[in-house]
C-alpha cells in the first residue's frame, strides 16, 4: 500500500499504474492545483538539466582525474609493497627478540648456579665440627686452618704452633 | 552497446583484480565523466567534485576484490560516488552555513545583475543566473534529498536503482524525492511563474 507521498511522486513522474491514477486523482483536494504543480516541476526539471551540463573546467582538466587516480593507486601500491616487505622482515626481528630472551634466560640460570655455589657456606653445626676435626686431625699441632662463618660475614684463622704454616694452607 | 560495454567492463575488472593497473585505468576512463558529474551535481563545485571522483576510484580500487559482479560496475561505482558525495555534504553541514550563505548572496546579487554581454544579451547571463539559483536551492537540501534528486532527475535512474545506490527502500526514495522536489519548488517557483 503506497502512501500519499509515494503516489504523488509516481503520479508526477507518470509512473503510477493506470488503474490507480483515477483513484489517486479523486482523492486530491484540488486536481487543477496538482496539475499546475506537476507542470512547474516539469519545467524545473528541464531547468535543472539545462544548468547541469559538464562545466568547462571539466573539459579543461580532461585527463587530470585519470592521471591523479593512477598516481594515487601506484603510490598506494608502492606503500603496500613496502608494508609487505616490512612484514617479511618481521620474522628476523622476532628471531632477534627470541634469541635475546634465550640469552637472558641462560644468563639467569648461570647466575643462579654461581650464586648457589658461592652460597655453599657451612652451617653453624658444620662450622664447629670442622673446627674440632681440624684440631683433632693434627695430633702434632702443626697446622693452620681457615673457616668461614655460616653467615659469610667473617672468617676464623686457626693457628697452632704458629712457627710453622704448611704451604698448602697459605692464607686464603 | 551497453551489453558490450558491460562485457568489456567485466574483462577489465578481472584483469584489474589480478593487479593490472592499466585495466583499471581503462575503467576510470570509461566511468570518470559519470562519476565526476554525479559528484558535481551534488556538490555544485568543480574542485570538490574532482576530489570526490578521485576518492571514489581509489575506494573502488581498494574494494575491487569485494566486487562480485552481480551488479554492473557502473551501478557499483555510482553507489560509491553517491556515498562519497553524501559524506562530504554531511561533513560540511555540521559546519556553520558560511558556504551556503555565500552562494545565496551571490545568487541574489546575480539576480540583480544587468546582462552586459553585448554579443549574447540575456541568454548566457540568464543561464548563469539560473545556475546560481539552482545551486543555492540544491545546497539547501540535505545530503540524502540531494542524492535522490540528482540520481532521479539528472541520472534518470529507476527508484530501485536509487534505493540500491543510497541503501534504503524505494518507499524512502520516493518520500525523499517528494520533499526534495517540494523544497526546490518553493525556492525556484518564481523562475517559471514569471515566464
Amino acid at each position: 500500500m503506497k502512501n500519499f507521498e509515494e503516489q504523488m511522486v509516481l503520479w508526477t513522474d507518470d509512473a503510477l499504474p493506470p488503474d490507480e491514477v483515477a483513484a489517486f486523482e479523486a482523492q486530491l483536494p484540488d486536481l487543477n492545483a496538482a496539475y499546475e504543480q506537476k507542470a512547474v516541476w516539469t519545467n524545473l526539471r528541464a531547468g535543472l538539466k539545462a544548468v547541469s551540463a559538464p562545466p568547462p573546467e571539466f573539459a579543461r582538466d580532461a585527463g587530470f582525474l585519470k592521471s591523479q587516480v593512477s598516481r594515487s593507486i601506484r603510490a598506494e601500491s608502492r606503500e603496500a609493497d613496502a608494508g609487505a616487505h616490512r612484514s617479511t622482515a618481521l620474522p628476523s626481528i622476532w628471531r632477534l627478540v627470541w634469541g635475546g630472551c634465550g640469552l637472558c634466560v641462560l644468563a639467569l640460570v648461570m647466575a643462579v648456579i654461581v650464586i648457589s655455589y658461592n652460597d655453599g657456606v657451612p652451617s653453624e653445626t658444620q662450622f664447629i665440627s670442622q673446627v674440632i676435626e681440624a684440631r683433632s686431625a693434627n695430633p702434632e699441632r702443626n697446622s693452620a686452618s681457615s673457616f668461614r662463618a655460616p653467615d659469610g660475614k667473617g672468617s676464623v684463622i686457626w693457628l697452632e704452633n704458629p712457627g710453622f704454616i704448611p704451604a698448602q694452607q697459605a692464607i686464603r | 552497446m551497453s551489453s558490450d560495454l558491460a562485457c568489456e567492463d567485466s574483462e577489465l575488472i578481472q584483469s584489474a583484480k589480478e593487479g593490472d593497473l592499466s585495466a583499471f585505468d581503462a575503467l576510470v576512463s570509461r566511468h570518470e565523466e559519470r562519476v565526476y558529474m554525479i559528484s558535481h551535481h551534488m556538490l555544485r563545485n568543480h574542485d570538490d567534485a574532482l576530489d570526490v571522483a578521485q576518492d571514489t576510484f581509489l575506494r573502488a580500487w581498494k574494494g575491487l576484490s569485494r566486487f562480485d559482479g552481480k551488479a554492473a560496475f557502473s551501478t557499483w561505482i555510482v553507489k560509491i560516488a553517491t556515498n562519497a558525495s553524501i559524506d562530504v555534504i554531511r561533513r560540511r553541514q555540521v559546519r556553520p552555513q558560511a558556504d551556503l550563505d555565500t552562494v545565496e548572496l551571490r545568487a541574489e546579487a546575480g539576480s540583480r545583475t544587468t546582462p552586459s554581454d553585448p554579443e549574447k544579451p540575456g541568454v548566457r547571463l540568464d543561464l548563469e543566473e539560473m545556475r546560481r539559483r539552482y545551486d543555492a536551492a540544491m545546497l539547501q537540501l540535505t545530503a540524502e534529498h540531494r542524492a535522490v534528486l540528482v540520481l532521479k532527475e539528472l541520472e534518470d535512474m529507476s527508484y530501485q536503482e536509487i534505493a540500491d545506490a543510497v541503501g534504503c527502500s524505494t518507499g524512502t526514495v520516493m518520500s525523499r524525492l517528494f520533499y526534495a522536489r517540494k523544497k526546490m519548488q518553493s525556492k525556484l517557483r518564481d523562475i517559471y511563474e514569471e515566464l
